[in-house]
């Protein structure tokens, strides 16, 4: 069974053009437009993957992740994020476990970061940005 | 002011000060000497009657004196016979008693007995005889007549029958050895005397001869007082001063006062004196002090009242030019310059604070740019690649007529991405940019009705537009004020993402309207509600955090005020307050405008309905 993404992002047409990609590239891919819906989803579904939007209405995207973390939902994480400081958020129990993606990013560098974070988990530290463009 | 009383009150507390002391040292010091002066004076005065007095019975001494030394005396009262009287009248004639000054002369012999007797009125000028009283008076007091050797000597004041008298009495003994008998001259204390001794001295003054009981028990105090010391000073009031002194007579109590008034000049001149010092200080002290007070108040209360204006007066807006510099070289011109220096460095730090601020906006733009174009770059680079690859596919067959009308989508929703990026590029530039107003006549309620058509309202919104019948029109830029409705109707739209109710007010109150922007919608956090404002502030996925600040800016350039009521999950209710006839002088600076908002008390609705 192909593995399943979760999406968290707070931009309808982001979330629609992600999940379009990757479903594409075969995975299985649910979204959530808010911190609240992302935590319900993760908590009642198994994921290999979340794609994690920083800024969100109501619950940062580190949050998100920390959450899951410590909960044991998920320890694979892909920030997406137009902001660069995004890495004074991350916990640092969690520098291991996520990668960090600047927007915008192309959809093959983003197929590419995901096929590799599902294949190694913990293999990226967070310090190690690919930012392309 | 305050500065002004206490100075005031200061010099006065000093200046009285000044003249108690001074008023005590001259009523002391001054008064005292010259009292000192006004007694010696009158001693000098007193002294001079007693010594004219005095003169008058050494020269009753003198006079008796020569006549006992005269031969005829000698042998007339030795022989009693009349060739010798003969030759004594010669010599003791009316003439001689005259130039002696005396009244009565008196012979006497060896045993007391009268042998001779002359008198002579030294007023009418011419002879008379000798009271028998005054006559047997001697003959009574056989001590004042018979002298034990010829050297004794007898000169003095004598109360006698015909009154206090001076007399002189010797024996007569001619140079011989031998006394044969006595010659007693006597001189009446009448006014004639007194007349002789003032015109001596040039002094006004009275003799009182202290005969009887009563004249002693008159002057018993002062007789008292001359017991201790020869000069006795009394001073009854401000115009005379008198000087007692008493001359005693032969058997050595006291016959003859002297009294001798003087007027009390040198007192009066000092008492003058005295208060024309004091009046004149008062009338220089209430001047100088008056010329004190108006230096003072010249060069230092109004320099420091218009420094202390000026200071005050500097605010934010005027700090830029002002100087409140005094000319000078003094403290205060000093304290001017001084408060101009911390002017610079203040304009200084200002201008600093302002370049930091600026710093810190273009930081927080670049941030917003960063996340917000960020978003619609992302999609645009999908977009594209999502072309791309319909495109390659497109090279192996044609496209169906489904398949460009996908095409199509997806290039006009690059073009909506395109047209969201502009448009936060011109909300950045509005809010970067000043606000200037274009004025004309503007229909709110027409224009309501135009943006509410433009922005197109769901189906699940119902709408309601309520404006007041007599709803006036109102100076001010339409273009801005669209877009100030837009800006709140998108808002109000997009917080009810379930459906609910749209409602726009109107209603004047005086020379203002208020519009009011309601919805049903998910309100706003309290902790966001002091920050809805903010520049970049946003609760929106595609909010660009400039909307309400720009809102906010249009409405303050009119002059008006945004007020908003809000509370989660029940709605928010913004009202635009806007004068009717746009104030054109009205400036325009940030700092002026505050927002006002309410916090908010569930529920809210039926209040704002």
């Amino acid at each position: 069974m192909a593995p399943h993404i979760l999406i968290v992002d707070d931009d309808e047409e982001i979330l629609e053009l992600f999940k379009l990609l990757l479903e594409d590239a075969g995975y299985v891919i649910d979204t959530a437009i808010c911190g609240k819906e992302a935590i319900e989803k993760a908590t009642k579904n198994d994921y290999y993957l979340a794609l994690l939007d920083f800024v969100l209405p109501d619950i940062k995207g580190t949050e998100i992740a920390l959450t899951l973390y410590k909960e044991k939902r998920i320890n694979n994480i892909l920030f997406i994020t137009g902001y660069s400081y995004i890495f004074d958020f991350i916990d640092p129990q969690m520098k291991n476990k996520c990668k960090v993606l600047l927007k915008p990013v192309s959809g093959e560098d983003l197929l590419k970061s995901v096929k590799e974070a599902l294949e190694s988990v913990d293999l990226y530290g967070a310090q190690e940005l690919v930012r392309t463009i | 002011m305050r500065l002004r009383l206490k100075l005031f009150s200061l010099l006065t507390v000093s200046y009285l000060l000044i003249f108690i002391v001074l008023q005590f040292a001259s009523n002391t010091v001054l008064l005292g000497g010259i009292e000192e002066l006004e007694n010696s004076e009158i001693k000098e005065e007193t002294s001079r009657c007693v010594s004219s007095m005095a003169k008058k019975v050494y020269e009753i001494e003198e006079a008796t004196n020569r006549f006992s030394t005269y031969t005829t005396m000698y042998q007339y009262i030795k022989s009693h016979d009349l060739l010798s009287e003969e030759y004594l009248m010669r010599s003791l004639n009316d003439v001689a008693l005259s130039e002696a000054d005396v009244n009565y002369v008196m012979l006497f012999d060896l045993n007391g007995e009268t042998i001779l007797s002359r008198g002579f009125d030294l007023i009418g000028e011419m002879g008379k005889p000798v009271p028998e009283e005054l006559v047997e008076f001697f003959e009574m007091n056989s001590i004042l007549v018979v002298h034990q050797s010829p050297q004794s000597s007898l000169t003095g004041l004598l109360k006698t029958p015909v009154g206090l008298t001076l007399i002189s009495s010797q024996p007569v003994s001619a140079g011989k050895g031998n006394t044969v008998g006595t010659i007693v001259m006597c001189r009446e204390i009448d006014s004639y005397i007194i007349d002789t001794i003032e015109e001596g001295s040039f002094l006004s003054f009275d003799l009182i001869p202290i005969i009887n009981q009563r004249d002693q028990f008159k002057y018993e105090g002062i007789l008292g007082e001359l017991e201790n010391s020869p000069i006795t000073i009394q001073k009854f009031d401000e115009e005379t001063v008198t000087g007692y002194a008493v001359m005693n007579d032969l058997y050595g109590s006291p016959v003859l006062l002297f009294k001798v008034d003087s007027e009390r000049l040198i007192h009066q001149q000092g008492i003058l004196m005295v208060n024309y010092f004091g009046l004149s200080f008062v009338l220089i002290g209430v001047s100088i002090g008056m010329l004190v007070l108006i230096a003072l108040n010249r060069m230092v209360i109004i320099p420091l009242s218009k420094l202390s204006g000026e200071v005050a007066d500097i605010d934010p807006s005027t700090i830029g030019e002002v100087s409140v510099e005094i000319p000078g070289e003094d403290e205060i011109a000093n304290l001017s310059k001084d408060i101009d220096r911390m002017l610079d460095t203040l304009r200084d730090y200002q201008a600093k604070i302002k370049d930091t601020e600026r710093m810190v906006s273009i930081g927080a733009t670049a941030t917003m740019v960063g996340h917000d174009l960020r978003n619609p770059l992302q999609v645009v680079f999908m977009l594209s690649e999502l072309i791309q690859n319909r495109i390659n596919k497109l090279e192996e067959k044609p496209p169906s007529e489904s398949e460009l009308q996908d095409l199509k989508r997806l290039t006009s929703r690059i073009r909506d991405q395109a047209a969201y990026m502009n448009k936060i590029v011109s909300d950045l530039q509005g809010l970067t940019n000043g606000v200037s107003l274009d004025i004309e006549d503007v229909d709110l309620e027409e224009l309501i009705y135009e943006i509410i058509e433009s922005v197109q309202v769901p189906e699940r919104i119902n709408q309601k537009i309520i404006f007041e019948e007599d709803f006036p029109e109102i100076y001010a830029d339409n273009a801005k004020l669209r877009r100030v409705f837009t800006n709140l109707i998108t808002n109000a739209v997009q917080s009810m993402t379930t459906g609910g109710e749209l409602t726009v007010t109107g209603h004047r109150e005086g020379d203002r309207v208020f519009v009011s922007v309601i919805d049903t919608g998910c309100g706003i956090a309290k902790e966001n509600i002091d920050r809805i404002f903010d520049p970049l502030f946003t609760t929106k996925a595609k909010g660009t955090g400039l909307g309400l600040t720009v809102c906010k800016r249009v409405v303050d350039a009119h002059g008006g005020k945004i007020f908003l009521k809000s509370h989660i999950d029940v709605g928010s209710k913004f009202t635009v307050m806007l004068p009717i006839v746009h104030d054109k002088d009205a400036k325009y600076t940030v700092q002026d405008v505050f927002i006002e908002y309410t916090m908010p008390q569930a529920p809210i609705l039926p209040n704002c309905l």
